[in-house]
Parts: structure tokens; sequence; C-alpha cells
């Protein structure tokens, strides 16, 4: 199963993304495949974890339960959600010829090394029937690489030189979930002062969500260390975001409590 | 290429009924909020009615507007999206036609040279394009995200004010204040998620990005609730004095 192709959508042929080597404008952070092993173990860390406090540090006596049920199965949905949309979505577009929405489905993104054919330059990309695309490399009319085969190579030759803006895009992604999660959790604290003005209960069914959240949508999300290649590099940003999916989780438990616990 | 390239019939209506989603929330909301609305007759409405100049049943007329501004924003966005022409200025039906935001660019073209078509080639793709709309997507998520932040933290300084002067007056004890805090928490911590969905994901971006504006609109007007619920209480705290 490639990147975007879709189970749903097989009435949809098959078509690849290609674009130049000498294109400035191409997106920093493409989508890369998933092993199935990284997808399942995602969803096993978020159970391990949610077991661990309501089970392993008692959480599950002091909160809420329809909070506690509420919180788990919207966090579940959105891990879900963000499996979904980078494993199996369709690809949306609007065409400027029709002025239209469009779906189609790219199986793969590719970078022409020796481009003779198309003459791509440096903002143009092609979408391209798969059979074809094939056809062309069959017959040695382009070489190509995957993106990702291409970065991995591209980021390990320059580390340190010309190559800055795959790291730093992937970064400022980071911190903008860093500063998200931050606000989130003044946001937390804020209702548990609230909370800590009208019942000391209410208080402690939301105080360990808060704290756990607040640890996994700032302390975890803000840890910082340099990945070995591209394609680590892209594995941390969707291991992050997942684990701050987590923390949204926690925070979702939390904020909801005063509506059930103190009506 | 029918094939590999489909059209989505009703796309933009789909794209702009779904992502007003948060209008449900706040259905719930006003609700939740309908329960805790001071009759006039009441001991309190009669102690508020003090407090203003006009009629409380005024009041609640300001709250129920404040309460609609969603619903105004949502309806308009649908109205110019499928309803409205602005090119030709009139009215017309066109669910298909694309109505995005200005600054967001159209950057497929399946209009293909007759010698790229015979290779294969189905569209073009445009990536200078493509990166102002990710700038264009991710900014606005960030702008979303600040203006959460500052209303979210207006609303931890006014619970900050009234724990110093709780002794004297405690607003807390008025559940219409109380809910539209809750409230408007509850909406911060949601739109917190904005920057997970908000990049990557192309034209889903954009329409999480637009979901996210009605849940803003929703956050802000709580605190408009919330401004004019204490602010009936200005002369007690005058009294006080």
């Amino acid at each position: 199963m490639s990147l975007l192709e879709s189970t749903e959508n097989t009435n949809i042929k098959p078509s690849v993304i290609v674009l130049g080597l000498d294109n400035r404008h191409q997106p920093s952070d493409f989508w890369i495949p998933e092993t199935l092993n990284q997808r399942v173990l995602s969803f096993g860390i978020y159970i391990l974890f949610w077991v661990f406090i309501l089970y392993g540090m008692k959480a599950r006596d002091s909160g809420n339960q329809t909070c506690i049920k509420i919180g788990f199965t919207v966090g579940f949905l959105f891990l879900i959600l963000y499996d979904y949309l980078f494993n199996y979505a369709i690809s949306l577009a609007i065409d400027q010829d029709t002025n239209k929405f469009v779906k189609y489905n790219p199986a793969s993104q590719n970078i022409l090394l020796d481009d003779k054919v198309f003459k791509l330059g440096e903002t143009k990309g092609l979408v391209m029937k798969k059979d074809a695309f094939d056809k062309l490399q069959k017959e040695k009319k382009i070489k190509s690489a995957t993106v990702q085969e291409f970065r991995d190579n591209e980021y390990v030759k320059t580390l340190g030189g010309n190559n800055q803006e795959a790291p730093m895009i992937s970064y400022n992604y980071v911190n903008s979930l860093v500063i998200s999660g931050s606000y989130m959790f003044i946001i937390l604290i804020t209702s548990c002062i609230l909370a800590s003005h009208h019942d000391i209960k209410l208080l402690s069914a939301m105080l360990p969500f808060s704290t756990t959240a607040g640890v996994l949508v700032v302390a975890v999300i803000a840890l910082w260390f340099i990945d070995k290649d591209y394609t680590g590099l892209v594995s941390t940003e969707k291991i992050k975001s997942r684990i701050f999916i987590t923390g949204f989780s926690f925070a979702l438990t939390s904020i909801m409590t005063p509506f059930f616990m103190d009506i | 290429m029918d094939n590999y390239i489909k059209v989505i019939p009703n796309a933009d209506l789909i794209y702009h009924l779904t992502s007003g989603w948060p209008l449900l929330l706040w259905i719930l909301f006003g609700h939740n909020l309908s329960k805790h609305i001071i009759k006039s007759n009441s001991l309190l409405g009669k102690k508020v009615s003090k407090t203003i100049s006009f009629p409380l049943k005024y009041l609640h007329v300001i709250v129920f507007l404040i309460w609609m501004i969603p619903f105004v924003f949502f309806f308009r966005a649908i109205f110019y999206a499928t309803f409205f022409d602005t090119q030709k200025n009139k009215s017309t039906f066109d669910p298909n036609s694309p109505s995005m935001p200005p600054g967001f660019g159209y950057c497929m073209n399946t209009k293909v040279k007759q010698e790229d078509a015979q290779r294969g080639v189905l569209a073009y793709w445009n990536y200078a394009c493509e990166g102002s709309n990710e700038k264009f997507t991710s900014g606005s998520a960030k702008a979303m995200l600040d203006r959460f932040y500052y209303i979210n933290y207006a609303i931890f300084l006014i619970v900050l004010l009234v724990f110093n002067s709780l002794s004297k007056v405690n607003i807390l004890k008025n559940r219409f204040i109380l809910t539209n805090i809750r409230m408007a928490l509850f909406l911060g911590v949601i739109g917190c998620v904005l920057p997970l969905f908000a990049s990557g994901f192309y034209l889903r971006s954009q329409w999480a990005t637009h979901s996210g504006s009605y849940l803003l609109t929703m956050n802000a007007c709580c605190f408009m609730l919330i401004g004019l619920a204490v602010m009936s209480y200005g002369s007690r705290f005058y009294a006080l004095i």
C-alpha cells in the first residue's frame, strides 16, 4: 500500500506527482509512508498511557466517569482521523481550468533527477498517470527518485551545509505545537482555579488530567534532538503530533468535568 | 482523465456546511445558558434591574443578539459562497464553484498541452502557489491561536480579579457568568488543536482553519457575554467603595 493510495477510492486510478530537481518552492514537509508497526504502536501507547493514568495513578477514582469516557473516545477518534489523513485519504484540489473541486489518487511523489522530457523548472509539477510514469522510467526516458529517498540522501549529505529548510520547517511546526500546548495548559489552570473556588472535589477530579495534559503537550513535545535523516525528522513530527492528541484527550476530560459535576 | 481526476459535485456547499460543525456546540451551550437567564420578576432580576437604566428584557435581547453572531457569520458565508455571484453582483445558486478566502490560490490546472497529455500528464501543479497557500493557512491558524490565547488570558485575569475581591463581591455565584467562563475555556482548549490540522493537509487544512474561525467567534462571543454580565455588577462594586 503506497502513501496516499486509498482503499475506499479504488475507482480513482492511481497517479503520481512529479517535480523537477530545480524546484525552489517544493514543500519541505512532504508526506512519507509510515510502517504498520509504527502506526499500531502509536495507538498502543495511547491506550497504555490512559491505563497508566487511570489505574496506575488512580485518577479513575477521583475523575468523573462520563468525562473520562468522552475524553478517551474523542482522543482515540482524533488519532484515527490523523492516521487516516496521513495514510489513506485521497488528495483534494481545486482545478483552475474547470473551477471545480476535484479528487485524485497520487500513489507517490517523485523528483526527476534527469529532466530532459518535461523541463519542469523552478515551480512546475505534474500529476501523471502512474502507468505512463512507470513506462517512461522503464524506457529510461526519465530518471527519478521518490521524495523520501531524495531527501534522506540530501539531508545526510548536506548536514551542516545548505539544506537548512527541511529541519527548520519541521522545528517550526513542533514549536507551534509547544506554543499551542502552553496556551492549553494556561486555560486548564484557569479552569482549575475556578474549580478550587467552588468545590475541592471538583478540583481533585480535574487536576490529575490537567497535569497530565500539561506534561504531554508542553514538556514531552518540547524535547529537542537531532534526527539522523529526513524520514526520522518527519517521523518525530508525527510522533509528537500523536502525543499532542493524547495530551488533548486528557485536557478535554479535565475541561469538561465542571459541566458534568457541578450543574 | 475522468478515471484519474474526478470532480466532486456540490463540493463548495459541502465544504461550507460541514465547516460549521462548531455551531452544534453553540446550540447546546445556548440551551444550557437559557437555564441561567435571570427572570425579570425574580429577586435577582429586580436587583440587576437596579444596576441598568433600561428594562431587563432589553438586556436579554442583547444576550440573544450576541449569541446569534456565529450563526450570522455562518449563514453569511453560505450565502456568499453558494447563493450570490460577487462578480456579476446578483443572486444565483452555485454549489460547485469554490469560494476560498482571498489569498488562497488554485494550484492545479488540468488544461495540459497536447504533447504532455500524450505522455500521460493529467494536470500541472504550481508549487509556488502551493507554498503560498501553505503559508496562508498555517499563518491564519497561528493568528487564530493567538486570538484564542488573548481571549482566554483575559478571562484568566478576570478570574484572578474576582479571587482578589471574593470577600466583597462574588460574581462567580452568578451561574450565567460561570457557564460562560466554562464554555469559553472549553472552546479555548478545542481551539488549541488547530495547529495540528492546519498544516500539511492542503484543502483539508483550509477547512480546519475555516471551522476554527467559528470556534474563535464563539469564544469571543462568550467573552462579550461575560463582559456584559460583569458590567451589570458595576454599580454594586461602586457601592462598596
